[in-house]
């Protein structure tokens, strides 16, 4: 039947052009980064100083940063996360608490970090660094970077923290507390080591979220504010350099971040689902 | 006894802990989120009721960023929505495990897992040159890019959710499979896919990072006749980076944001309580 058939065609085109688009993402975003990839070889990930102005490009720096910034993210916002799914699935599983709860965490998701980025320069900068005090060594940026995603981070986490803790089947739980085992002997024992993998996997992608984080920082980091310094995730710098690109090699190294970013997060995210899959 | 005991504080002071820790996160983030609109709707009152405060935005210049962003969801939606439902109707039709459906559940992944930033930079190196003739084009190729996945994944597993034995029935009957698709999977996963939609919609109103390389390079940013030069986070970071980063319109575009995020989670529980 020909209605078949255009139903056929149309979803092997949609697949083909999907598949033509990925190809020609990888083709852009490698042929931009191969100048820089010759020209500085590993060094790009071992050497610190990035001056574009010398084509030196350094990216360890970043990359530390935003790798320390994330996994800090995460330290401060799993554990809040999973005590509210804790919360909500084992003490306060129906009413108007629970239900206020959820819909709080959904609207506090939905919120774009551009909203929370300008947040925390507009009120958390001046009321954390009056007198130019607070801010400037390495550490307290990069705490405060923590700060800024782990607060956009929490209800994302919490949400997927909730969805995996109400998988485990009652039935365990129920044969642990036959056994004598009080609430909390069950979490600990029962509820939480059963939702361990799942967990991991929330941890993973929310880890790739805050890597991929532009917007929440760009107002912090990106500012020309003197306060953070040479402070600069893999994101940030994309955004700032871009305005100022010295060379084709200065464009190119950004093209090889960006790559860098695209890698990581994906084998973070496969990672995840992986671990999802073995869960689900 | 001494067990007993033991047992019942460490039950009482766990439970208790669990409890001020989540109140106090989620205390913490409501604050933030109420002070977020108050800021937000004092600034809204300064702009617009009280004279002595200045902004660089006019009120017409707020109209075409609301007009830019409907014009860039409303076309990014209509180009990956019907690629999304064939994609998601191909992975769902094949449902034994074969190369081409791993295959393309891999790129899904992938350009999920691209980070927004690096979207927009793909799209400027793609046009690079040419932007100022493109910039329309590449804002809503960079916006497609991340609903595509999305889209998707979420028609998928809406589909999935559809009871096996209804298709069976369908087949039972003699319906073909464009009949099945449109007349039974279709309708049965409506409410869903349209929930799934808008919720995607909403998340993605206020992204600027995929916007953000059309921003200084794309100057003729038109979309209609009407010269519609801006998206609503764009339109904030601009004037953030102009030097003004304390006007109040800033704020306001972030209200007009959050409103429009509001609406539609508020629709889309309205429907899923219809159900």
């Amino acid at each position: 039947m020909l209605a078949n058939r255009i139903i056929k065609i149309l979803s092997y085109v949609s697949i083909a052009l999907l598949m033509a688009f990925f190809c020609l993402f990888g083709i852009i975003i490698l042929y931009y980064s191969i100048p820089a990839i010759i020209h500085s070889g590993y060094h790009f990930f071992t050497d610190i100083s990035w001056i574009p102005s010398e084509n030196t490009f350094g990216a360890l720096s970043f990359i530390s940063t935003t790798s320390l910034s994330s996994i800090i993210a995460i330290l401060i916002a799993m554990p809040l996360s999973l005590s509210i799914a804790i919360l909500l699935e084992e003490y306060y599983k129906q009413g108007r608490f629970n239900k206020f709860i959820k819909y709080s965490i959904d609207i506090l998701a939905l919120v774009p970090s551009i909203i929370y980025g300008y947040w925390a320069w507009y009120f958390l900068i001046p009321l954390l660094e009056p007198d130019g005090l607070f801010f400037g060594d390495g550490f307290s940026n990069i705490m405060f970077i923590s700060l800024v995603l782990a607060i956009m981070i929490i209800p994302y986490s919490a949400s997927f923290s909730f969805r995996i803790i109400s998988r485990v089947s009652d039935n365990i739980k129920d044969a642990a507390f036959s056994l004598g085992a009080s609430k909390y002997r069950m979490i600990m024992n029962v509820l939480v080591p059963n939702s361990a993998k799942g967990l991991w996997a929330a941890m993973l992608l929310a880890m790739a979220r805050c890597i991929g984080e532009t917007m929440a920082l760009i107002f912090i980091l990106g500012s020309g504010s003197m306060l953070f310094g040479e402070t600069n995730t893999m994101t940030t710098i994309i955004t700032q350099d871009f305005f100022h690109l010295k060379s084709h090699l200065h464009l190119s190294a950004l093209a090889e971040i960006g790559l860098l970013l695209f890698v990581i997060t994906t084998m973070i995210n496969i990672a995840g689902k992986y671990i999802m899959q073995k869960v689900w | 006894m001494r067990v007993k005991t033991h047992r019942k504080f460490k039950e009482y002071f766990f439970k208790n802990a669990l409890i001020v820790i989540s109140l106090l996160t989620i205390f913490s983030l409501l604050c933030i989120f109420a002070h977020i609109l108050y800021l937000s709707v004092s600034s809204m009152i300064e702009y617009l009721f009280i004279d002595s405060v200045s902004s660089v935005v006019s009120f017409g210049l707020l109209i075409n960023g609301i007009l830019g962003s409907f014009f860039i969801i409303l076309i990014s939606t209509i180009i990956s929505l019907p690629l999304g439902f064939f994609i998601a109707l191909f992975q769902y039709e094949h449902e034994e495990v074969s190369f081409a459906k791993k295959m393309v559940s891999y790129i899904l992944d992938s350009l999920q897992a691209v980070p927004f930033i690096v979207a927009g930079f793909f799209v400027y190196l793609l046009f690079q040159g040419k932007i100022y003739d493109f910039s329309a084009i590449a804002a809503i190729l960079a916006l497609s890019m991340v609903m595509l996945p999305l889209f998707s994944k979420s028609i998928l597993s809406s589909l999935e959710k559809i009871p096996e034995n209804l298709k069976q029935a369908a087949y039972a009957l003699g319906a073909s499979s464009y009949k099945i698709v449109f007349r039974v999977l279709l309708p049965a996963a409506f409410k869903d896919i349209s929930r799934e939609v808008l919720s995607i919609i909403a998340m993605l109103s206020g992204l600027a990072a995929p916007l953000f390389f059309i921003y200084e390079v794309g100057k003729r940013f038109e979309i209609t006749e009407l010269g519609v030069h801006n998206a609503l986070p764009l339109l904030a970071f601009k004037i953030f980076h102009s030097g003004e980063s304390s006007d109040p319109a800033i704020w306001v575009i972030f209200l007009i944001i959050i409103l429009f995020i509001f609406l539609i989670s508020l629709f889309t529980k309205t429907l899923r309580n219809n159900e």
